[in-house]
This record gives structure tokens, C-alpha cells and sequence, in this order.
């Protein structure tokens, strides 16, 4: 071999080298996650990270499941120099640390120009029109929701049946004449955790929407006057929740029931509904007895009220990425994975998620929920805590506190909307 | 002279460790709590006193000063008294001494979220094992729904006494096993009967072991934490049993509904650190003695 073929060959195997070397340079990206090891949506997350790592033998993705904790967390990571890659959370509680504090990626050219994993359609596309809509703060999407929780009044089919209530309630009357009904049978109409504020302020919530319309509540809480406050429809959703305690409809003793023991009550059949949130079955799933069957029925509308029955509210689990990442493409690249069919499938089936992604079933005991669905006129933001609040300081100092006498007969409904409105101005005038 | 330079420099290491994790955090404290910072910023915006005067006119912080203060005070006193009780009883010679000390000490080697939830079952309106004893005894009427607003700090403070007499009565009983028997001796032939010599003799000689407890449980209620958190689940704590230090946590990092405003819940701590050094120098003043060596 001549001296030029030797140099020729030595300088081939050295780009060679640098080629691979630069296809292979090693990325190492760190996921800080709210979930805990050994729920099943970790474990989902945990396998397609393992799957996204043995595709791609550069990356490595060393996950931290910090738990319901992870903002603590992530406050030292960041404050101590490291932030993660990714933060798994809920837009809202995203938005109110890091969001706001400018340190997230917007994903929005990402979603909207990255094709997805396993269809052949953009990121964005995957998703329902306007599905974004709730979770764009500043025009800016920090996170790309992963899990859904749609708020339901959920029942014991085989109860129903039992007590000869053959049609589920589509208004607030009828609503009612079934509460008194099953009272009549000696169960508690509604089973209810009280020790947590957020839960006791359901009722209020989706009756205030139900009339002055959805997010009519959101609207009153952000009017600085507080002159929203002085519409007819929240003295009535203030009475109509009063008329349920006074009529005995909560499960004796709510006001004591921390959590988890009123839904525990309510799946051993011990109360007959209960409004919450999708994520309810999987916590209760080991405490039903034989024969139980879900069944779920929308909020019922007010008659004369603006917000329509199929308005669902909703809140969402997602992943954001920090604009610190190593490497933003890299860290898109696995994110996307998440809203795939395959990995959406499987929060469906086995962690009882409700997909956020199209065309992927819901699993049977989501039956109804999955024709509450079809007819869905709209998702709007959920107010009651949930792992994030739009504006969590009013709610801890005003609503919470507030609703908590109401529910639990300490104040009038005419004193709880004074109380608000008062509360609510002083505390806007605070913030300039 | 040597051996005090001596003295000195192996106290050193000692006091740059204090220094540092101590003095040194108080100090940033006390500066962060001048801004406004949600905590993840590098800057934070300097706000002056301002978050002490909306301290001034907080109505959570003032509630939750006052649910403070009566874990300190009424739990304190529930405390204290219960560990006297035993510690006399300990005292007096009964037998199996050191089992009963164990047994009274255990809920102290249990994590206060597993001792929170065990209360919880104990509680619960429907369930409960307080409520089902009623019931079994055909005294319905009594029962209550103990964890409704208007008896849940009282159900707690119950819980709390439970678990911390046992680690008081370990202090005092530990001081008052170092009393020579000859002062009890003397003491029977001076013709004193028991409680006499408990509180002439057994309170006199632990009287610093006294003062040492008092000065642990004024830091232990005001930081008190975990067991009030996890009562409800660990979702969120009910509003009664919110005291400063469940306040500070709400401001500063929330949970389900977190509000992150570090500089202000910064601010809330800073008043514990304050009201810890009134208490515990309070307490040491009042309790100032004569020392009395044996």
C-alpha cells in the first residue's frame, strides 16, 4: 500500500471515527416526574423510557420519581443548579413555578411541526381540536398533557338497578328526586370526603357553572370589582348547595371523613354517588365488593342556566421540557412517545386514564364515560384544586375556607357570597 | 491558659459546622424574606418589610398562630402533666418498670404519617373504632363525628399528647433514675410520703432535665409538622389544624394546590424562629433556679 492509499485510508477511518462519533455523542437527560414507583402510570412511563433508551442507545434517561412532592424537588434542582429535562406535572402547578419564572420550552412548534410516533400525523394533530386551549398560559404551551381526568358523578350500576333508579339524572331536578329517593332506602345519597377543601368545593363549582355559565366562576374569581360576584346565579348555586346538606344528602359525617375513607364508603356501597374525577376508579379498584359495575352520568344542567350538560371539566397530568435541556430535539423526541397510541393505550387500559390523544379506546368500566364523551359539547378548566389551581393563594385564603362553612353549615349562602366578594377585592386590591 | 487556647481550637470545628447550617441559613432567611420569590428564579425582587406588614392583616396567618400556640400551651401542659403522672407512678416502684416505659415510649420509633393514619381509622364517623366502642356499649348518643371541624384540634391534640408523653417521661424518668436513693431515705425517715417525695425530692433534683424538656417540646409544637399534614391523607391538611409551620409549607411549596411564594412563607418561618427564641428564653428565665449538684 502506497504512502498516498495509506494516508487516504488513514484519513477515511478518522472521519469515519468523527462521524460516528457524532451521530452516537452520548445525551443524558434526566425526567423529574410527580409519580411514585410502583403506581401503574409509572410504570408505563418507566417502560417506554426503557423503550426509548434501547432505540436509541445514546440517550440515557435517568428518571427521578419524586412523588406528589416533585415542585419541592424540583425548587432544589433548580435552586442547587441541576434542573431536570423534563417535569412531569400538571400545567397548572408547571405554569405557577417554573412557567411563569420563563424556564420551560413553549412546545407549541414542536407539537405542531413534529410528526408523531406511531401515526402518520403531526403531534398536535393527535390530539382533539382546541385541546390546548385550557392548558396555553401566555399564549404558551409548557406542557404536553400525557393523562386526563374528566370530573363525572360516578354510581354503582347494580345499586341502581337495585333501587329501581332506571334512568340517570339529566337535570338538577331530577337530580334531586333521585338524592331523595335513595335517602328514602337508607343509604346516603352522596358520599363525600370533607376533610379536603378542594373536594367540599365541587358541588359550588359545577352548580355556579351550570348557571351563570362555564368558567362563569373563573370569570368572577379574576374580576377585581368583585361586582361578578353580585350575579344571581352564585347566591343560587350557594343555596342549592345548602338545600342538599340541609336535606341530609351527604354521607353522615362528611365533615370528618379524610381522605380516602369517604370514597372507600361510597364503593362499599354505604353512599350511592359520587363527583370526581376519572382518576377515582384505580384508587378504589381493590375495596369493590362483588357485582359492583361503574356507571358515571355527567353533571346534571339547571334549568334556565347557561352551561350545558356534555360541558365536561377536566384537569390534566403532562410533561414540560426545561429550557436548560441538553438537548431539546433528543428530549421532543421521547416526549412524543408518550402521546403515542401504544403508550396512551396502555395509561387507558391498565392505569384507568382517560387517553388525551383520539381514536384510543377507554376501557370498560369506562363505558359510560366513553358515551358521556361522544356527546361532550366542551372541556373546560376544573376549579377544584386537583393537582394544580389557576389561582391556587385565592383559593386557599378565600375559597376553600369559605365553601367549608357553607358546606358545613356555618355560614348562610347570603353570608358565604357577601364573605367572597368582600375577601375577593381585598385580595386583588393586595395585588395591585 | 494553654488548655483554654486548647479548648478553643477543638471547639472550631464545632462552630464553623454551627455557623454554617445554622447561623448561616437564619441569616438568609430573614434577607430572602425581603423579596418576592416564587423560588425558582436567580433573582428575587426586593419588597422591603412588606410581607410583614400583609403578615399584620393575614387571617390565615393569625389562625394558624393561634392553632400554634394551643398545641404549645394545651398540648404542652396535657404533655407534661401525663409524663409526671407516669414518671411518679414509674417511680414508685411499680413492677415491669422498664416494659411500661417502652410500651408508653413506642409511638415515638413510629413515622408520624403511619401514627396520623392509624388515628384516622380511630377517628372515622362511620367506622371508627372510638365510635363502634360507643355503639358495642349502647351509647350511640355519644358518638361524634371526631374529625369534623368543630372537634378535629382537639382529636389531634389528643393524638399528639399520646404520642409525645412517652418521649417526655423518658427524659424525666432518665433524671431521676441519677437521684441517689439516700435523698429517698432520708427523706421516708423524715416521714414523707410519696407524692411528697416526687415533688420535694424527684422535681428539685431533675429540675435542668425539666428545663431541657420544656425548651424541646416549645421547638418541637412550633415546628410541628408531618403528623397535622398527614391527618387528612396528605392531601390537605383541614384549615384547624393549620398551624405556622403547615401555613409556611401551603406559601412556600404547596402540594396539590401550591401557591410558591418562598419570600412570603420565608417570612412565616422567620416569625417561628422568633417565636421559638421568645419562648425558650422566656421559658429559661422563668425556670431559672439555683443549680443543685448531687
Amino acid at each position: 500500500m502506497g504512502r498516498i492509499q495509506r494516508t487516504l485510508l488513514i484519513v477515511l477511518l478518522v472521519l469515519l471515527a468523527a462521524a460516528m462519533g457524532f451521530a452516537q455523542s452520548p445525551v443524558k437527560l434526566v425526567y423529574l416526574s410527580k409519580w411514585n414507583t410502583g403506581e401503574k402510570t409509572q410504570e408505563i412511563i418507566n417502560d417506554a423510557i426503557n423503550e426509548y433508551m434501547k432505540d436509541n442507545p445514546n440517550v440515557t434517561i435517568e428518571p427521578i420519581w419524586a412523588g406528589r412532592e416533585a415542585n419541592v424537588k424540583l425548587m432544589a434542582m433548580v435552586n442547587g443548579g441541576t434542573p431536570p429535562d423534563f417535569y412531569d406535572e400538571d400545567p397548572a402547578l408547571i405554569e405557577n413555578s417554573v412557567g411563569k419564572s420563563g424556564l420551560m420550552v413553549d412546545l407549541t412548534p414542536l407539537l405542531k411541526n413534529t410528526k408523531a410516533w406511531d401515526q402518520d400525523k403531526k403531534v398536535w394533530d393527535c390530539f382533539s381540536k382546541g385541546f390546548f386551549e385550557p392548558w396555553t398560559y401566555r399564549g404558551q404551551v409548557n406542557c404536553m398533557p400525557i393523562q386526563q381526568y374528566l370530573t363525572v358523578v360516578w354510581y354503582n350500576k347494580t345499586m341502581f338497578k337495585t333501587l329501581g333508579i332506571t334512568k340517570t339524572p339529566d337535570t338538577w331536578p331530577q337530580f334531586l328526586d333521585v338524592c331523595e329517593k335513595i335517602k328514602k332506602a337508607g343509604i346516603a345519597p352522596i358520599g363525600l370526603d370533607g376533610g379536603v377543601d378542594f373536594y367540599n368545593l365541587y358541588y359550588f363549582s359545577h352548580l355556579a357553572d351550570r348557571i351563570t355559565g362555564m368558567n362563569g366562576l373563573k370569570k368572577a374569581i379574576y374580576d377585581k370589582s368583585g361586582n361578578s360576584w353580585d350575579d344571581p346565579g352564585f347566591l343560587k348555586a350557594a343555596t342549592l348547595v345548602r338545600e342538599m346538606r340541609d336535606k341530609g344528602y351527604f354521607i353522615k359525617g362528611f365533615e370528618g371523613y379524610q381522605f380516602p375513607a369517604g370514597q372507600i364508603d361510597w364503593a362499599q356501597g354505604k353512599a350511592a354517588m359520587l363527583l370526581i374525577h376519572t382518576y377515582m376508579p384505580i384508587e378504589v379498584k381493590d375495596n369493590l365488593p362483588d357485582g359492583f359495575v361503574f356507571g358515571s352520568f355527567p353533571f346534571p344542567s339547571v334549568p334556565g342556566g347557561k352551561g350545558k350538560q356534555y360541558d365536561l371539566t377536566s384537569i390534566v397530568g403532562g410533561v414540560g421540557i426545561m429550557k436548560t435541556t441538553k438537548d431539546v430535539n433528543v428530549a421532543f423526541d421521547f416526549m412524543k412517545r408518550l402521546a403515542s397510541k401504544k403508550v396512551q393505550t396502555r395509561f387507558a387500559q391498565e392505569a384507568l386514564n382517560v387517553p388525551v390523544i383520539v381514536d384510543v379506546a377507554l376501557p370498560d368500566i369506562f363505558a359510560d364515560l366513553a358515551a358521556i364523551m361522544k356527546k361532550q359539547t366542551g372541556t373546560f378548566t376544573d376549579y377544584s384544586g386537583g393537582p394544580g389551581q389557576f389561582e391556587p393563594e385565592f383559593a386557599q385564603a378565600i375559597m376553600y375556607p369559605l365553601v367549608d362553612q357553607l358546606m358545613f353549615g356555618k355560614i348562610s349562602p347570603a353570608d358565604f357570597i357577601k364573605q367572597v366578594k368582600t375577601k375577593a377585592v381585598d385580595y386583588w386590591k393586595k395585588k395591585g | 491558659m494553654l488548655r483554654r487556647k486548647r479548648i478553643l481550637v477543638l471547639l472550631v470545628p464545632a462552630l464553623v459546622l454551627y455557623l454554617a447550617l445554622f447561623l448561616f441559613p437564619a441569616v438568609q432567611s430573614l434577607w430572602v424574606s425581603l423579596h418576592e420569590w416564587t423560588g425558582f428564579t436567580a433573582k428575587m425582587k426586593w419588597v422591603g418589610l412588606a410581607n410583614y406588614r400583609e403578615l399584620l392583616h393575614d387571617e390565615l396567618f393569625w389562625m394558624s398562630l393561634l392553632t400554634t400556640l394551643k398545641v404549645l400551651f394545651i398540648g404542652g401542659v396535657l404533655i407534661f402533666f401525663f409524663a409526671f403522672l407516669f414518671t411518679f407512678f414509674l417511680q414508685a416502684g411499680v413492677r415491669g418498670r422498664k416494659f411500661f416505659r417502652a410500651v408508653i415510649f413506642y409511638p415515638n420509633v413510629v413515622a408520624p404519617i403511619a401514627l396520623a393514619t392509624f388515628w384516622g381509622f380511630l377517628y372515622n364517623p362511620r367506622f371508627g373504632l372510638i365510635n363502634g366502642l360507643l355503639r358495642s356499649l349502647g351509647l350511640e348518643s355519644l358518638t361524634q363525628t371526631w374529625t369534623g371541624p368543630d372537634l378535629i384540634f382537639g382529636s389531634v391534640l389528643v393524638s399528639l399528647v399520646w404520642t409525645y408523653v412517652g418521649f417526655f417521661l423518658v427524659i424525666f424518668s432518665s433524671g431521676a433514675d441519677k437521684i441517689p436513693e439516700d435523698y429517698y431515705d432520708a427523706a421516708k425517715i423524715a416521714g414523707a410520703n410519696r407524692l411528697q417525695m416526687f415533688f420535694h425530692v424527684t422535681i428539685p433534683l431533675t429540675w435542668d432535665v425539666l428545663m431541657v424538656a420544656v425548651v424541646l417540646w416549645i421547638i418541637t409544637a412550633i415546628k410541628l409538622f408531618e403528623f397535622l399534614f398527614a391527618f387528612s391523607g396528605g392531601i390537605a391538611a383541614p384549615k384547624p389544624l393549620w398551624t405556622n409551620a403547615v401555613y409556611m409549607f401551603v406559601l412556600s411549596f404547596g402540594k396539590r394546590v401550591a401557591i410558591f411564594r418562598l419570600g412570603y412563607g420565608t417570612t412565616v418561618a422567620v416569625t417561628m424562629l422568633v417565636l421559638i427564641i421568645a419562648f425558650t428564653g422566656a421559658a429559661r428565665f422563668a425556670m431559672r433556679r439555683e443549680r443543685v449538684e448531687f
